[in-house]
C-alpha cells in the first residue's frame, strides 16, 4: 500500500507531471487522444448503427446531409454516405482500423526493432555491422515507399482476390516493416553506452544469462526513447495507412479505415455532399495531430537526446 | 578526401547491387515470369522458347549476373500491362517526375530553412510560434488531403489553377518541360505546394532543432561573451556549423520528394513515375515496379553521395583526412 | 561560344513557338472517359470505348447515322441478290492512310481476318460461307443460311488493308485473352477520318485530322483522348477548361455542371442495359466449392435474388433517377422489345427469402460477385448495393470490384459465378442480344453467355430467327425467346442506361443512342 503511495507522490513530483499541469496544449491534446482512442474501442457501443453489416443497410437513406432523419425514423448526426451508411458510426469503425493497424504496425516495428537493436548491439562483430547496414539502406528510403513495396509484393504473391480478406495484415506488415529502423537504432545506441556499465559487466561475470541481462537491464534503459519514437511512429504509421487506403491498395471499401472513407468520399466532395469526405478528413487529421503533439511534449519532456 | 569518396562511391555499387538483387527477387519469384508474359492459352513449346529467351533455365546467380548487366545497359524488360518497353515508359515519364520533384524541393528548402533559422533565433517571437504550429499542422496533415483541399480552393472555387495533368509543355529532345511557358508553370503549382508543405515542415523542424543545438554549445556562448555582434555570431558560427546536419538533412528530404510524389501525382493525376508505380502495383505489373525499385535506389544513391561530396567540402575536418 | 549563342536562340525560339501556341487556330478537342481503349487492332475486342476509338480510325462498309439508322459507308449501296447472296458496290477513290487504294481484295481481307479465332467479331461474321469479288469495286457475299440482318453486322466489321496488314505480320488479328502484342495493337492503317498520331495506353491518344477524307471535310484538327480514373478528377479538369468533352460523368455532378454557362449536358436514353449473370451450368461454384453444388442453377434460388432486389432504391439513390429499372436486359429502341416483357417481378423480401429456404438455403450461402469499376455508370456503387440487398436475405456476396481491362479477363476466362454485365445492341435487333448473351456458349456463338444457359429449344428458336426473312414469323420467334428467358429467369436485369455527355459549349457534339461520339460530325460553335 505504502510502496503505491510512494510511487503515486513520486509521479506527481515528477518533471513530467509537472510540464504535463502546466501545458494547456497538452493536456488538451492528450485528453482528445483518450477520447478518440476510448471511443475506437467501444466503437461498437457508441456506433449508433453498425455500417458493415450489410444486412441492415437501406439505400433509401443514402446521401442524407448531417442531422437528417430517414423514412424509418432513424437519425443521423453526421448524415449518410452513398450506401445509407451512418457517417458518424463509419468514422467510429473506420477510426477503430486506423488506429488498430497504426498501433499494431508500431508494436511490431517496435518487437522487431528492439529485438534487431539488442541483438545488434549485445553481439556486435559482423552481425551488427550487416543489421545497421541495412538499417542504413532501408532509412534513406522513406517509409511509405516500403510500405508500398511489401504490400505491391504480397499482392502479387496472393493475387487480388484473395488480398482484400489479409489486407489488414498486410498493412501492419507493411508500415511495421517500414518504421523498425528508428527502434532499432535507438535501442542499439543505448544498449552500447549501458553495455560497459559496471552493473551489466558485474552481472555478466555473475554469470547472469545474456538473454536476462538483455531484458532486466538494457531494456529498462531504453524504455524512454521507445515511448517517444513509439508516439510519433504511430502518427507516421496512421498517416501512412491512410495514404495507402487512399490510393486505394490499403483497406478495401468493405472494411474501411479513415483513409478509404476520404477516398470514397472524394467522389462526392464536388457534388455538394461534402460530409462523406470531410468528416473522416477532419477525424483523421485530429487523430494525427494529438499524437504529433504528445510525442513533440515527450521528447522534451524526457529529452532523451533525441533529434 | 578522394579515400573517403571511393569509400562512398563502392558503398553506393553495393547498395545498387542490393537493391537490384531485391527487384531481381520481386521479377523471377513473383508469379511466373512466362504465364505473365504469354498467357494462359500459350502452348508448352510458345512457353519453353520464353523461358529461354529470358534465359530462366540457367542457374540463379547467372540470371542475376544477367539482370544486372540488363540493367547497367538500361534494358528494363517489357511491361506485362501495355506490352511497351519498360525503360521507353520511365523515359516517358520521368521529366515530369524529376520537374515536379525539383520544384517543390527547392520550394521546401526556400521557405524551410529560413523558417526554421528564424524560429531558433526568436523562440519567443509570436511568427516563431506561428511558424511552429504551422509545422505541426504539416506533419499532421496527410498529403493527399492537402491536395484535395488546394485542389477544392483554388481549381474548383477559386478556378485559378488546372486541377490535373500536365500542360503546356515544351520538347526539348526527347526531354518535356513544362517550366518554358506560364501554363506549364499554372499546371505544376498545385502539386509542387502539395508536396512541398510537409517537407517544408520537416525541413522548418530541423533546422531549428539543429541551430538551439548550435546556439548552445560553449563556442557560440565563448564568441558571444567576445563581444562579437550577434549578426556575426549568428550567421557566421551558428549558421555555419549547423549547416553539415541541415544538408543531410536536406538531401534525405529530397529523395522523400521523389517517393512522396507518388501520392501528389496519384491527387493530380502528373503523368509521373509515382502514377506509374501505382497502377504497376494495381495491375500487379512486376517489371515496372521492379524499375521503379531500381530507379528509386539509383536516385537515393546517387542524392547520398552528393550529400557526402557537400561534407567533404563544408567539413574542415574531412579535408584532412 | 558561338554553340551556347545558337542553344540560347533556339531556347528563344521554342519559347516564342510555346506562347504563340495560343493563337494558332487549330481545332483541337480534348476529351476525357474513366478507361481507355483496351487495344487498337478493330478486331480483337467487342467492347464499346474499344471500338469507339477504332471508329474514328477505322471504317466498316455499311455504317450508323446520328441516329442509329443504317447509311452507306465504304459500300455506296448494296442489295440481296437472292436469300442467301447479298451484293455490295464499294466506293471508289477511298485510301487508307497510308495512300493506299481500298478495293475488294481488302473487303475480302478483312471479313476474313474478323473471322478468325482470335477475332472478338466472328459471331457478326459467322453466317458468312464465302466471298466472291466481283471486280475491284463489287463483292459478292453469299451466307450459309438466309441473313437477314447481314448488312447491320457489317457495321461493326472495319476494314483493314491487305497489304499492310501482311507487311506487318498482323493478317491475324491480336489474341486479346492472352495479351498477345502485335503491331496492330498500337498502329493503324484505316481509311476514316483520323489517323492515329500517338498512342500511350492508359495515358494519351492523339488523333489528327485525315486531311484527304473521302466525306468530305472535317472541323477538328485533333482529337486528344486523356483517361482519367477518378472521376472528381476529369469533372474538375472540364469545368477548369483543361478538357472540351467528358463522356461519362458522374451524375452526382450533372446538376451543379448544367448551372455552369460554359458546359452543355446532353442525355439521351442509352441502348444498354445493366444486368447481373449468373453462372447456372457449372456444378460448383467457383468462389465457394466447398458448398459442392451450384445453387445459382436453382430457377427458386434465381428467382429469390430477383425479388431481393430493389432497383428503385438504386434508380433514385446511386443513378439518381437518370435510370430505367429493367424486366429485361435489352432496352427500349431494339426490335422485339415490349412494354410488357420488361416489367420487373416485384420486389419482395419475404417472398425471396421463403424461395431461398424451399430451395434448401434458408440461412442463404457465400459467392464472389465480380464487378467492373470503371466501365458502366457507377457500376461499383450498384455492385455494393447489390451485396447488400442481397445480404438481406441471407446471400453474403463478397465484391470483387476491379478495372475493366482485368475484370473483362476474368470473365471471358469463365472464371466468375455472378458478375455484372452492361450489354448495348449494336444491331438494334434482340437477334444480337440472343446470339451472344443466349445461345449455348461454342466457339463462335454464345461467346458472352457466361450464365452457361443452355436451352435447345431457345437455341433452335435463335437459328430460325437468324435465317427467316417473313418479319412477322421472325418478331413471333423473337418475343417467344423473350418469354423463355423471362420464365428462366436467366439473367437478373437491372435498369437501361441513360447517357450523359458534358461539353463544352465551344462544340457541338451530336449525342447518340450508342454512347458513340463521332467526331467526324462535331461542329465548332465559336
Amino acid at each position: 500500500m505504502n510502496a503505491i503511495k510512494i510511487k503515486v507522490v513520486a509521479m506527481i513530483d515528477s518533471d513530467l507531471w509537472y510540464s504535463f499541469k502546466r501545458s494547456p496544449l497538452i493536456i488538451i491534446s492528450a485528453t482528445l487522444c483518450m477520447l478518440l482512442i476510448l471511443s475506437s474501442i467501444f466503437a461498437p457501443w457508441l456506433a449508433p448503427y453498425n455500417p458493415f453489416d450489410e444486412s441492415t443497410l437501406s439505400l433509401w437513406a443514402a446521401n442524407l446531409p448531417p442531422l437528417s432523419t430517414d423514412e424509418d425514423g432513424f437519425f443521423y448526426l453526421l448524415g449518410t454516405d452513398n450506401q445509407g451508411r451512418d457517417i458518424l458510426s463509419t468514422i467510429l469503425y473506420g477510426m477503430r482500423t486506423s488506429l488498430g493497424v497504426g498501433l499494431a504496425a508500431v508494436v511490431f516495428a517496435i518487437v522487431l526493432g528492439t529485438s534487431l537493436g539488442l541483438l545488434a548491439a549485445y553481439s556486435g562483430g559482423w552481425l551488427d555491422n550487416l543489421l545497421m547496414r541495412v538499417a542504413d539502406i532501408q532509412l534513406s528510403f522513406p517509409a511509405i515507399l516500403v510500405a508500398l513495396l511489401v504490400n505491391g509484393i504480397v499482392k502479387a504473391v496472393l493475387g487480388n482476390s484473395q488480398m482484400e480478406m489479409v489486407a489488414i495484415y498486410v498493412l501492419i506488415l507493411a508500415i511495421g516493416l517500414s518504421e523498425w529502423v528508428q527502434f532499432a537504432r535507438a535501442v542499439r545506441g543505448a544498449a552500447l553506452v549501458e553495455k560497459q556499465k559496471e552493473y551489466v559487466q558485474a552481472a555478466r561475470t555473475m554469470g547472469v544469462p545474456t538473454l536476462m541481462i538483455l531484458l532486466r537491464h538494457l531494456l529498462p534503459n531504453v524504455s524512454s526513447p521507445i515511448l517517444v519514437i513509439a508516439t510519433i511512429s504511430i502518427a507516421v504509421a496512421i498517416i501512412t495507412e491512410a495514404t495507402l487506403s487512399f490510393l486505394g491498395i490499403g483497406m478495401p471499401q468493405t472494411q474501411p479505415s479513415l483513409g478509404t472513407l476520404i477516398r470514397v468520399g472524394g467522389d462526392y466532395l464536388m457534388s455538394g455532399e461534402w460530409w462523406i469526405t470531410f468528416f473522416p478528413g477532419i477525424t483523421l487529421v485530429l487523430l494525427v495531430l494529438s499524437f504529433n503533439l504528445l510525442g513533440d511534449w515527450l521528447r522534451d519532456a524526457l529529452n532523451p537526446q533525441l533529434k | 578526401m578522394l579515400k573517403f569518396l571511393l569509400q562512398r562511391i563502392v558503398q553506393g555499387i553495393v547498395v545498387m547491387l542490393v537493391v537490384a538483387f531485391v527487384a531481381f527477387c520481386i521479377f523471377r519469384f513473383l508469379g511466373d515470369p512466362v504465364n505473365n508474359m504469354v498467357g494462359d492459352s500459350a502452348t508448352e513449346e510458345e512457353k519453353e522458347q520464353i523461358r529461354q529467351q529470358l534465359g530462366l533455365d540457367e542457374p540463379v546467380a547467372m540470371q542475376y549476373l544477367k539482370f544486372v548487366s540488363n540493367i547497367a545497359q538500361g534494358e528494363f524488360g517489357t511491361s506485362y500491362r501495355t506490352r511497351t518497353s519498360v525503360i521507353e515508359q520511365m523515359k516517358e515519364r520521368l521529366p515530369a517526375t524529376l520537374e515536379l520533384s525539383f520544384i517543390s524541393g527547392m520550394l521546401s528548402i526556400l521557405l524551410g530553412i529560413p523558417m526554421g533559422i528564424y524560429s531558433a533565433l526568436h523562440p519567443k517571437s509570436w511568427l516563431s510560434k506561428q511558424f511552429l504550429v504551422g509545422s505541426l499542422m504539416g506533419i499532421s496533415i496527410p498529403t493527399f488531403l492537402t491536395g484535395l483541399l488546394l485542389i477544392y480552393l483554388f481549381s474548383v472555387v477559386l478556378g485559378w489553377f488546372p486541377s490535373q495533368g500536365r500542360g503546356g509543355l515544351v520538347e526539348l529532345g526527347w526531354w518535356t518541360t513544362s517550366l518554358l511557358t506560364v501554363k506549364g508553370w499554372s499546371y505544376i503549382i498545385l502539386p509542387a505546394l502539395t508536396l512541398c508543405i510537409y517537407q517544408m515542415t520537416l525541413i522548418t523542424r530541423m533546422v531549428r532543432a539543429e541551430m538551439i543545438e548550435v546556439m548552445r554549445t560553449d563556442y557560440i556562448k565563448f564568441a558571444k561573451a567576445r563581444g562579437l555582434p550577434d549578426r556575426i555570431v549568428q550567421y557566421r558560427h551558428g549558421l555555419k556549423n549547423s549547416l553539415v546536419p541541415v544538408i543531410t538533412i536536406i538531401g534525405l528530404q529530397l529523395g522523400s520528394v521523389v517517393a512522396f510524389s507518388i501520392i501528389t501525382e496519384t491527387v493530380f493525376n502528373w503523368p509521373g513515375l509515382g502514377q506509374m508505380f501505382i497502377q504497376s502495383i494495381e495491375f500487379v505489373d512486376i517489371p515496372v515496379m521492379s524499375a521503379y525499385l531500381i530507379f528509386v535506389g539509383a536516385f537515393f544513391v546517387i542524392l547520398n553521395l552528393l550529400v557526402d561530396i557537400a561534407y567533404a567540402f563544408i567539413d574542415p575536418r574531412l579535408r584532412v583526412h | 561560344m558561338i554553340k551556347l549563342r545558337s542553344f540560347i536562340k533556339g531556347c528563344i525560339i521554342i519559347l516564342i513557338l510555346a506562347i504563340s501556341n495560343y493563337s494558332i487556330a487549330e481545332q483541337v478537342l480534348r476529351w476525357s472517359s474513366a478507361g481507355d481503349a483496351l487495344t487498337m487492332d478493330p478486331h480483337a475486342q467487342n467492347e464499346t470505348p474499344t471500338i469507339n476509338m477504332n471508329r474514328q480510325i477505322y471504317e466498316t462498309l455499311v455504317m450508323r447515322d446520328v441516329n442509329l439508322q443504317m447509311e452507306p459507308g465504304l459500300a455506296e449501296q448494296w442489295k440481296a441478290i437472292n436469300d442467301t447472296e447479298w451484293e455490295f458496290s464499294l466506293r471508289k477513290g477511298v485510301k487508307f492512310h497510308d495512300g493506299a487504294d481500298f478495293t475488294a481484295e481488302d473487303v475480302k481481307f478483312s471479313i476474313k481476318r474478323a473471322a478468325a479465332p482470335s477475332s472478338d467479331f466472328k459471331n457478326y461474321v459467322a453466317t458468312i460461307d464465302n466471298i466472291t469479288i466481283v471486280n475491284d469495286h463489287t463483292i459478292r457475299i453469299k451466307t450459309k443460311e438466309p441473313d437477314p440482318i447481314l448488312p447491320s453486322y457489317l457495321t461493326f466489321v472495319f476494314m483493314m488493308d491487305k497489304g499492310w496488314s501482311e507487311k506487318h505480320n498482323v493478317a491475324v488479328p491480336q489474341n486479346y485473352g492472352s495479351s498477345e502484342e502485335t503491331y496492330a495493337v498500337r498502329h493503324t492503317n484505316g481509311t476514316g477520318p483520323f489517323q492515329l498520331v500517338e498512342r500511350k495506353p492508359d495515358l494519351k491518344t492523339i488523333l489528327k485530322k485525315n486531311p484527304t477524307y473521302w466525306g468530305g471535310d472535317i472541323a477538328l484538327d485533333k482529337v486528344i483522348h486523356t483517361p482519367i480514373k477518378s472521376a472528381p478528377t476529369r469533372i474538375a479538369a472540364l469545368v477548369s477548361g483543361e478538357l472540351d468533352f467528358v463522356l461519362d460523368p458522374p451524375i452526382q455532378d450533372l446538376q451543379r455542371l448544367k448551372k455552369d454557362d460554359s458546359l452543355n449536358v446532353v442525355s439521351i436514353p442509352q441502348i444498354r442495359t445493366i444486368f447481373l449473370g449468373m453462372d447456372q451450368g457449372s456444378k460448383v461454384l467457383r468462389s465457394n466449392p466447398s458448398l459442392g453444388k451450384n445453387p445459382l442453377s436453382d430457377i427458386r434460388v434465381r428467382k429469390a435474388m430477383y425479388m431481393a432486389l430493389d432497383v428503385t432504391a438504386i434508380q433514385q439513390k446511386i443513378m439518381r433517377g437518370l435510370s430505367v429499372p429493367a424486366g429485361m436486359i435489352t432496352a427500349p429502341g431494339v426490335k422485339g422489345y415490349t412494354k410488357s416483357l420488361d416489367e420487373r417481378l416485384p420486389y419482395d423480401r419475404k417472398q425471396a427469402k421463403s424461395l431461398l429456404a424451399e430451395a434448401g438455403y434458408p440461412d442463404g450461402f457465400t459467392l464472389r460477385l465480380d464487378c467492373p469499376n470503371n466501365r458502366y455508370i457507377n457500376d461499383e456503387d450498384i455492385c455494393q448495393a447489390v451485396v447488400s440487398m442481397l445480404s438481406r436475405i441471407g446471400i453474403k456476396a463478397t465484391l470483387n470490384a476491379q478495372p475493366k481491362s482485368i475484370f473483362f479477363k476474368s470473365v471471358t476466362n469463365s472464371e466468375s459465378d455472378f458478375y455484372l454485365l452492361g450489354w448495348g445492341v449494336a444491331t438494334l435487333d434482340s437477334e444480337y442480344v440472343f446470339r451472344y448473351l443466349l445461345h449455348s456458349r461454342s466457339k463462335d456463338i454464345g461467346t458472352w453467355n457466361h450464365a452457361n444457359y443452355s436451352d435447345p429449344e431457345v437455341d433452335q428458336l435463335i437459328k430460325d430467327i437468324q435465317k427467316e426473312l417473313d418479319m412477322n414469323k421472325r418478331d413471333h420467334m423473337i418475343a417467344q425467346v423473350w418469354e423463355k428467358v423471362r420464365d428462366n429467369i436467366t439473367y437478373l436485369p437491372l435498369h437501361h442506361q441513360v447517357i450523359n455527355w458534358v461539353v463544352s459549349s465551344k462544340f457541338d457534339i451530336p449525342i447518340r443512342a450508342s454512347n458513340e461520339p463521332l467526331f467526324k460530325l462535331v461542329k465548332v460553335v465559336r
